[in-house]
């Protein structure tokens, strides 16, 4: 754990099914029961229809890289040793936005190349998402 | 109902506490030093004030009930806003005169985020956090690099924004980033978050900036020229991140239609420009969104000098953000003032200045405008 500070909360009620599915490495969105539409992060309610029936719902790992960045400098303390690392902000094909970690090599990365879920287990309660180049 | 806004109010007093660092002094106390020199700007005294707009700072404090023990007086009409960016402030305060709310208004924001060492990079434990992705420059690096793709970007262009930035800072006493710094210096910096450098993103501080606003009949009693508000114009974005190129911020698209076409107003009417800028990017996407510059072309368009001192629409004539001092905007409506009066030191000074256009925005979420002029 002390590598990895500052890790998200896995056991509230309204985000606990996305870490327990991330724990089994499968890419969840919450799905409106009602509408259907597609949601991540989480939120109490559809914003479409504003139905309270939701669920966690297996989603495409497969997306298109919309930008990426590199960080240089520690912005956040805890990250020193990772430094340079990269960031993207990927589009997945059922539609929620993910901005983690990439997998991908600053040089190697495009702007709209296809990239594909990694996991990453940092401690036995959380398992963080990545994207690499697919 | 529409209430044509035009020349119906005027800012009459501007002011402000140095910048830099102050150990000690809290926000609302330096929120009363501005206060303070707005007064003596326009030779008021704090009695004669019957309105009282505060600006939460950044570390969320000094809202109307902090700042008002320290004021010593209690105006019939006291608001904060949330993040004024002076631009939603001097809407609100419009809005308290035209309607009688208040006749004389100050607005403030005061901060002393520098020396309480507010950490910029905060926040909640969450999936983006835990990946390392913190800090204003993330977002505004990940659309700059959207631009770049998109566009063919070239960082020798955009560069320009903080070069000029700092060339305008080297003609203002006020300013904290003074030392010369060329095209070249600043493509030898390094990345902060590439493709961002560390001159592309604002640096916090202390300080604090004031405003008087009143109506119009009442500014030609002023020592100053009035400087009045010609229009004003917002839009926003608050449901959030739910779309593809949420971070290339299209709702400012909508706050600059709504100027262009309350005001009658367009782009070239404009003798000086001011854009609020956590980060360079922000110049970037306001220059293109409010037609300065055409669409991709935006960082092209300020290599050609346009906005430098002596081109022939200066940007943000205090150094911005990115050179003056972090003062969520609010410094820039303060130059804008100073430039249309004509009282600004004179290797700074854009002769003839008539009309400012005040562009601001709250992060990804919300856009704001103003356009003042001399002539109401």
């Amino acid at each position: 754990m002390s590598d990895h500070p500052n890790l998200p909360a896995t056991g509230l009620p309204l985000t606990s099914g996305f870490w327990e599915a991330s724990k089994q490495h499968v890419l969840t969105a919450q799905k409106c029961l009602d509408c259907g539409y597609l949601r991540y992060p989480a939120l109490e309610i559809c914003p479409r229809c504003w139905s309270t029936n939701q669920a966690w719902t297996e989603i495409s790992p497969n997306g298109t890289l919309w930008s990426y960045i590199v960080y240089h400098r520690a912005l956040d303390p805890s990250k020193k040793d990772e430094i340079p690392y990269v960031v993207g902000r990927v589009k997945t094909d059922d539609g929620p936005v993910f901005t983690v970690r990439l997998d991908i090599a600053p040089e190697d990365a495009k702007v709209d190349m296809r990239v594909t879920a990694t996991w990453d287990d940092v401690s036995d309660e959380v398992t963080l998402v990545r994207f690499a180049a697919s | 109902m529409t209430v044509d806004v035009r020349g119906k109010v005027a800012i009459v007093g501007v002011g402000h506490s140095d910048q830099g660092t102050f150990p000690g002094k809290t926000a609302e106390q330096l929120s009363i030093e501005a206060i303070q020199a707005a007064l003596t700007d326009a030779q008021l005294t704090k009695d004669q004030l019957d309105g009282l707009i505060t600006c939460k700072s950044v570390q969320g404090n000094n809202i109307d009930i902090q700042v008002g023990p320290l004021f010593g007086l209690s105006p019939k009409y006291a608001q904060t806003l949330d993040y004024g960016t002076c631009n939603y402030s001097l809407h609100l305060a419009t809005q308290a005169v035209l309607s009688g709310l208040a006749e004389t208004v100050v607005l403030v924001y005061g901060a002393n985020a520098r020396s309480g060492k507010f950490n910029f990079s905060a926040a909640a434990p969450s999936l983006e956090s835990a990946s390392g992705f913190v800090h204003v420059a993330g977002p505004a690096a990940l659309a700059l690099q959207r631009h770049k793709a998109l566009y063919g970007t070239k960082e020798e262009d955009f560069g320009w924004f903080a070069v000029s930035e700092r060339e305008w800072a080297q003609r203002n006493p006020l300013a904290i980033f003074q030392e010369p710094m060329t095209i070249d210096d600043y493509l030898a910096k390094p990345y902060l978050v590439e493709p961002l450098r560390r001159e592309d993103v604002t640096m916090i501080s202390d300080g604090a900036v004031a405003l008087i606003v009143t109506s119009a009949e009442r500014a030609k009693d002023y020592p100053h020229k009035p400087v009045y508000v010609l229009g004003i114009a917002e839009n926003t974005e608050v449901a959030g991140d739910t779309f593809d190129d949420f971070l290339m911020r299209p709702n400012i698209k909508g706050t600059a239609a709504e100027i262009w076409r309350t005001t009658g107003f367009k782009p070239s009417d404009i003798d000086v420009l001011y854009i609020q800028n956590p980060t360079a990017v922000w110049n970037l996407q306001m220059v293109e969104a409010y037609g300065f510059a055409p669409e991709g072309e935006g960082a092209a368009w300020a290599a050609e000098g346009h906005i430098r001192p002596g081109g022939d629409l200066p940007l943000n004539t205090n150094g911005g953000q990115l050179s003056e001092s972090y003062m969520w905007g609010w410094l820039h409506m303060v130059e804008a003032v100073r430039q249309l009066r004509g009282t600004v030191e004179p290797d700074r000074q854009v002769s003839g200045a008539e009309l400012a256009l005040y562009c601001s925005t709250m992060t990804f979420l919300k856009s704001a405008a103003s356009i003042i002029g001399v002539n109401p």
